[in-house]
């Protein structure tokens, strides 16, 4: 099992409500940010792991250094498509290893 | 004031007419980066000229003979006896050796970017056995130093790669700055050399000052754990100041950048998160060895020579992966590490540091007691006995690549926007290829 953290704010919260995700948000830090846990099977985990070299596992079982675009797609794939295999798979197509991430 | 390791503050640097009589010898040598296997610099030893000519590595003088690194080895100690935990050594290729005409006696001229930077006064030239050998003889093996070493190093570990990619040879004697540059714009804005440190110290009449160090943007746990160091080394009082003291070298894919790391800290200060002129922000040049309890040794030498009378440790110190025990650097403090010839702590033993380590374990943030807490460290239990949230690395890298603003428990605003100011600079809020390739041909100076 793999899993994956995605950060949220209040903006990303309220894009949320309504899916099967919603249930699974945490508050973190005295609800100034909120974290969705995504569990992946092995193969998908391994799938994401092979996909990005920079990525790695942390000892909780957590991919981490993913690139920024993976991230960002991987949120708007979940909102699309209320599932997570899809969105993962989704965001592994459209995503990069970008050198150059837009400022907020 | 505290005084020097070793007790006499190294200054190696000429200016003037006296400098300017070495800019034209003819033995000359180009100083060139250390590369990793893909080509990408890793270490820059012209950073160590400035380390140890400035004073910051006193009482080393220069780069290193072949019985001193023996000596390094065998029980941290340099040939004088005062305790030093890395070999510190000019290495070259057998051409670079050939071309430049070096020989014991000589006046080598060492050149940075093309001018005349250092001279090195050659006493001996040698042979390095293998290199990876050699590296291992540096950092220890789980067989040899299993009190905290937890893993075979490899290349994986940017200190071990270091000496594992040193060139054939070695050229050792005392090194003097015959033409200082000039840092750029930032950098010189933080640059405080013992001898200005030390000034400073003096001249605020600061007695108890606690050094803490860095390679991160501070985060809100680094300011707790700053301010309660600042607790625990005053004893009934909270101490006079904190010295940050930003490890400035060559960086990997993922850290924050140099420009955001030294911007940050003095954000805290700008914000009046301290008190200003209760917190200074400095740097020193060194290619981190991330060498956890040895590193930990280097520190304590640094800021004592800036006259810091005080070395907070928390856990991992100057680690990275998990080859060390992430308590190991208070274990050194505590008790020494006798596997790698160190008897007793560093600032016991006899030609030992006189620097004192607050050692403090985690702090993390509890939203019941809506305050950031201590988690203990060794043999130590938690304040509260609440569910705790952690600040890792990969929160932040996670949160901030996600566009995120992250919450002020967290990362002050005033910290977040220079992050952010150097985010637009870069593309990018941490160390890119783009980053890597740029500062390692600019570097600090001009």
């Amino acid at each position: 099992m793999r899993r994956i953290a995605l950060y949220l704010d209040e903006g990303r919260l309220a894009r949320l409500r309504g899916t099967p995700f919603e249930g699974f948000v945490r508050p973190m830090f005295g609800g100034g940010l909120y974290v969705l846990v995504l569990e992946l099977d092995d193969a998908l985990g391994e799938l994401v792991l092979r996909r990005f070299p920079s990525a790695r596992v942390d000892a909780r079982g957590f991919v981490e250094d993913l690139p920024a675009s993976f991230r960002r797609v991987l949120f708007e794939e979940l909102v699309a498509r209320g599932e997570v295999e899809a969105a993962v798979l989704a965001a592994l197509e459209r995503a990069s290893e970008e050198e150059e991430v837009p400022p907020p | 004031m505290i005084e020097p390791h070793g007790g006499r503050l190294v200054y190696n640097v000429l200016e003037g007419d006296a400098a300017r009589s070495y800019w034209e010898l003819s033995t000359r040598l180009e100083i060139k980066p250390t590369l990793g296997p893909d080509g990408a610099p890793i270490r820059n030893p012209y950073r160590e000229i400035m380390s140890i000519a400035y004073g910051f590595f006193s009482p080393l003088e220069g780069f290193m003979p072949w019985n001193e690194v023996e000596s390094v080895l065998r029980e941290r100690r340099l040939l004088s006896g005062w305790l030093f935990p890395f070999p510190v050594v000019f290495d070259v290729s057998e051409e670079e050796l050939k071309s430049s005409g070096a020989k014991p006696g000589d006046d080598l001229l060492l050149t940075l970017k093309g001018r005349p930077f250092a001279v090195l006064k050659v006493e001996e030239v040698y042979k390095l056995p293998d290199r990876r050998e050699l590296a291992d003889a540096v950092f220890g093996t789980p067989g040899r130093n299993g009190e905290v070493v937890k893993k075979r190093f490899d290349e994986k570990h940017p200190g071990w790669l270091i000496y594992r990619s040193l060139k054939p040879l070695a050229i050792a004697g005392k090194v003097v700055i015959v033409n200082p540059p000039r840092f750029r714009e930032l950098y010189s804005r933080f640059w405080l050399p013992p001898a200005e440190s030390r000034k400073l110290i003096e001249a605020r009449g600061w007695r108890v000052v606690v050094a803490h160090q860095t390679r991160n943007v501070p985060h809100v746990g680094h300011e707790v754990f700053m301010k309660r160091a600042l607790f625990v080394a005053g004893g009934d009082r909270p101490g006079d100041a904190v010295l940050v003291n930003a490890v400035i070298g060559a960086k990997r894919l993922g850290d924050f950048v140099d420009e955001a790391i030294l911007e940050g800290h003095e954000a805290l200060a700008l914000g009046g998160y301290f008190a200003r002129g209760r917190h200074v922000v400095s740097f020193v040049l060194w290619d981190m060895r991330y060498g956890n309890p040895l590193e930990s040794i280097l520190h304590g030498i640094i800021r004592q020579n800036m006259g810091a009378t005080h070395h907070m440790f928390g856990r991992d110190h100057a680690n990275v992966g998990d080859f060390f025990d992430p308590y190991a650097v208070h274990l050194l403090w505590r008790r020494g590490l006798p596997s790698y010839g160190i008897d007793g702590p560093p600032h016991e033993v006899d030609r030992g540091l006189r620097i004192r380590p607050v050692l403090l374990g985690e702090f993390a943030y509890c939203p019941k007691c809506g305050e950031w807490t201590y988690l203990g460290g060794p043999g130590e239990g938690p304040l509260c006995g609440h569910e705790v949230e952690r600040v890792s690395g990969s929160l932040l890298w996670g949160v901030l690549l996600e566009g995120l603003r992250p919450p002020s428990v967290v990362m002050r605003p005033e910290v977040y926007d220079v992050v952010v100011k150097w985010w637009r600079v870069y593309g990018h809020p941490f160390v890119s290829v783009k980053y890597l390739r740029a500062k390692e041909e600019a570097l600090e100076v001009l």
